[in-house]
């Protein structure tokens, strides 16, 4: 059985985003996907993309990463929404009730084509790219996201 | 369903995510010839299962594009697996919307099939440089689409959905 994710109290909440020298943010990233060639092949994606990455990490169903979130240290998800044990919009409605983590900025990374389903996902303050995507698309997501990504006290 | 389409789509699919090399249009893989077989299920207003075979080494390959496997270095069965599921589940959920048109269905996690659940008959299949790729959609029934009070078929590919004839 799968860890529960710690309680409100003792989560961190989502790592500020690290100002870079040109301005830019790094982002601490966690992939979650059911799939481990999927999972690998979107971290490589992100690696290989030139987005400025800290720290990169996967997760197989939404309640492995609302663990991983509760260990503190991302301020990005890449989300799969199709997954055993807990799916992808019940991993947001999960995320965006936690005070603690509400904060963390969700990029979903689906076959979904429904555009009610679409529009759901985006009213949970998610962006959304399309399988199979292009880096590009990625790239442009996360920049979507990026100028809300919280920063550390005194950044840019 | 709108045949060219079903086929553009798998070819886009197949060239983006998997980094295969689409030649032209097969006829079929042989029987004997299927060497792994992945099929996902959809359900909601109507039923039915989308199943893809590949021909000898292609999920190999594929694993070897997706996860980017040095040439030579060896490929697991297990990553060989999990590649073709990967690729089956993005072929089925773009191809999803061709099937039911407007109307709620979801989708099963893919899983590898015994070679005789593929369907004969009417399927999609690809030459890649790579290997042979075929897919099949097999309808079990739901909302007649088509207005003809019922569905039921085994890869009728040109049958048109698209149309607001639901009943």
């Amino acid at each position: 059985m799968n860890p529960l994710p710690p309680p409100a109290g003792q989560n961190p909440g989502p790592v500020p985003s690290q100002p870079l020298s040109d301005g830019a943010f790094s982002h601490a990233v966690l992939v979650v996907d059911d799939n481990r060639v999927m999972r690998s092949m979107i971290s490589r994606a992100v690696t290989l993309s030139g987005l400025p990455v800290s720290r990169i990490d996967s997760a197989g169903n939404g309640r492995e990463a609302l663990f991983k979130l509760g260990g503190g240290g991302f301020n990005l998800v890449l989300l799969d929404i199709n997954m055993p044990v807990m799916d992808g919009e019940q991993f947001l409605h999960a995320l965006r009730a936690d005070p603690r983590l509400n904060a963390t900025k969700v990029v979903v990374v689906s076959t979904e084509s429904s555009p009610a389903r679409i529009r759901s996902l985006r009213g949970l303050g998610a962006d959304f790219i399309h399988k199979p995507f292009r880096p590009e698309e990625l790239i442009a997501a996360v920049g979507r996201l990026s100028s809300a990504l919280p920063t550390r006290p005194g950044g840019p | 369903m709108d045949r060219d389409a079903c086929l553009t789509t798998v070819a886009e699919i197949v060239g983006n995510l998997g980094f295969l090399t689409p030649m032209g249009v097969a006829e079929a893989i042989p029987a004997d010839a299927r060497e792994r077989v992945i099929e996902v299920t959809y359900a909601g207003a109507c039923q039915g299962r989308i199943v893809i075979a590949v021909g000898p080494g292609l999920s190999r390959e594929l694993a070897r594009n997706m996860l980017g496997i040095p040439p030579g270095d060896p490929v697991s069965e297990d990553d060989a697996d999990e590649a073709l599921k990967e690729l089956a589940n993005v072929i089925a959920g773009n191809l999803l919307p061709m099937i039911v048109g407007v109307y709620k269905a979801s989708l099963s996690p893919p899983a590898q099939v015994a070679p005789e659940r593929f369907p004969e008959g009417d399927a999609i299949c690809l030459d890649l440089a790579e290997g042979l790729l075929a897919v099949a959609i097999v309808e079990e029934g739901g909302l007649a689409l088509d207005g003809s009070g019922g569905t039921s078929g085994t890869g009728r590919l040109d049958r048109k959905i698209d149309d607001g004839a639901a009943g």
